[in-house]
């Protein structure tokens, strides 16, 4: 024992040599504190080590809740960014448009040169008829008309590449087709010429 | 216990002077006296169910209830703030002049002390706690606790003085 525990305890010595006379007024008072606390109000006494254990447990419960219930939406986030980027992958690249041969512009300058106009081919415009027996093709039929009537029509002859393998398409290949005749170019010495005929002429 | 009032009124019979002579050396009147021992015995009987024997004696954890209650009704009383010391010597109240001291003078001289620095003289001198667990104990800083043991040094070096010198 050091000095000032020694000190100390000399202290609380004298102190307790106080005489202390006995205060009931004062045990009325509590006991009217005691009293008034309701029932209701206190908890039923447990062994100190069980409660402490019971509130520990408690306590290990719901750290464990919190850390699944957090892991539960941290998987959930991470599945809908996956998904969101993978839908984005997926969407098609915007397609080039094609250019899509239809029927109504269609120009084909058959290989005969008796032909002197272009006719144009309107296959689902026109009825198409037999020449030889006249009868009428449906309506149907009137959609998407065979080639056989298109040769009859214009006396085209039929190439493979004129050949539909699926109605209503034509698959044209381009020695069949021309659009439309070439603009003759003017040279450069044609121009020259030219120049010099205005100057001679002037 | 909780709910018996026998036993509750026979602990209290039993720990009354006790309780008494700890709480002493925190107030000036034996009004202050009865209003800390209210509080502190209220305490006991609805907090016994946590008192655990295998941690110390039922004295032991008695006298912390009435302490604490006391440094509650001073701080309630009184502002402990003040200024604060780096350093500050001990107090150590001569074996001389304590033997030359009644109980009472005793008394008398603590109690003449301002409440917060009476309150750090009871904590350093009569407890046995340091300046740390002080400050922690009555939310000041601990160059504070310093300062008013420096200060209860200094005032009770004079007013003991006359005992030294008789």
């Amino acid at each position: 024992m050091n000095e000032r525990q020694y000190n100390s305890k000399l202290i609380s010595d004298k102190l307790s040599e106080i005489p202390v006379p006995a205060n009931d007024l004062l045990w009325r008072k509590i006991e009217a504190q005691l009293v008034a606390i309701p029932p209701a109000a206190e908890q039923t006494p447990e062994h100190p080590s069980l409660q402490s254990q019971a509130v520990a447990k408690t306590g290990f419960i719901k750290a464990a809740v919190i850390l699944l219930s957090s892991a539960i939406i941290i998987v959930f986030v991470i599945w809908l960014i996956g998904k969101v980027n993978h839908s984005r992958k997926s969407v098609p690249a915007r397609q080039t448009p094609q250019l899509q041969i239809t029927d109504s512009l269609i120009t084909v300058t058959p290989k005969d040169s008796s032909l002197s106009q272009q006719k144009k081919v309107l296959p689902s415009a026109m009825p198409v008829t037999e020449q030889n027996t006249g009868k009428e093709i449906s309506d149907t039929e009137t959609m998407h008309p065979p080639l056989l009537s298109l040769e009859k029509h214009t006396n085209l002859p039929l190439t493979d590449s004129l050949q539909t393998n699926l109605p209503g398409t034509i698959q044209i290949s381009p020695d069949s087709i021309k659009l439309k005749d070439p603009v003759p170019q003017k040279k450069d010495e044609d121009y020259y010429f030219d120049i010099q005929k205005k100057k001679k002429g002037n | 216990m909780r709910n018996d009032i026998i036993a509750q009124k026979k602990l209290y019979a039993s720990f009354y002077t006790y309780c008494v002579h700890v709480c002493l050396p925190y107030t000036r009147n034996e009004q202050d006296t009865d209003d800390i021992l209210s509080d502190a015995f209220i305490r006991i009987f609805k907090n016994m169910h946590q008192f655990d024997a295998g941690k110390g004696t039922l004295y032991a954890w008695i006298k912390k209830i009435v302490v604490n209650a006391a440094l509650d009704f001073l701080k309630k009383r009184s502002r402990f703030t003040s200024s604060t010391l780096e350093e500050a010597e001990g107090i150590v109240i001569e074996n001389t002049i304590l033997e030359k001291l009644s109980a009472d003078e005793l008394l008398l001289e603590i109690r003449s002390l301002p409440d917060a620095t009476q309150a750090v003289f009871n904590l350093y001198c009569i407890e046995g706690f340091n300046h740390r667990e002080i400050s922690g104990m009555l939310g000041i800083k601990e160059g504070t606790s310093k300062w008013h043991l420096s200060e209860a040094r200094t005032l009770l070096k004079q007013r003991l003085l006359k005992y030294e010198l008789a």
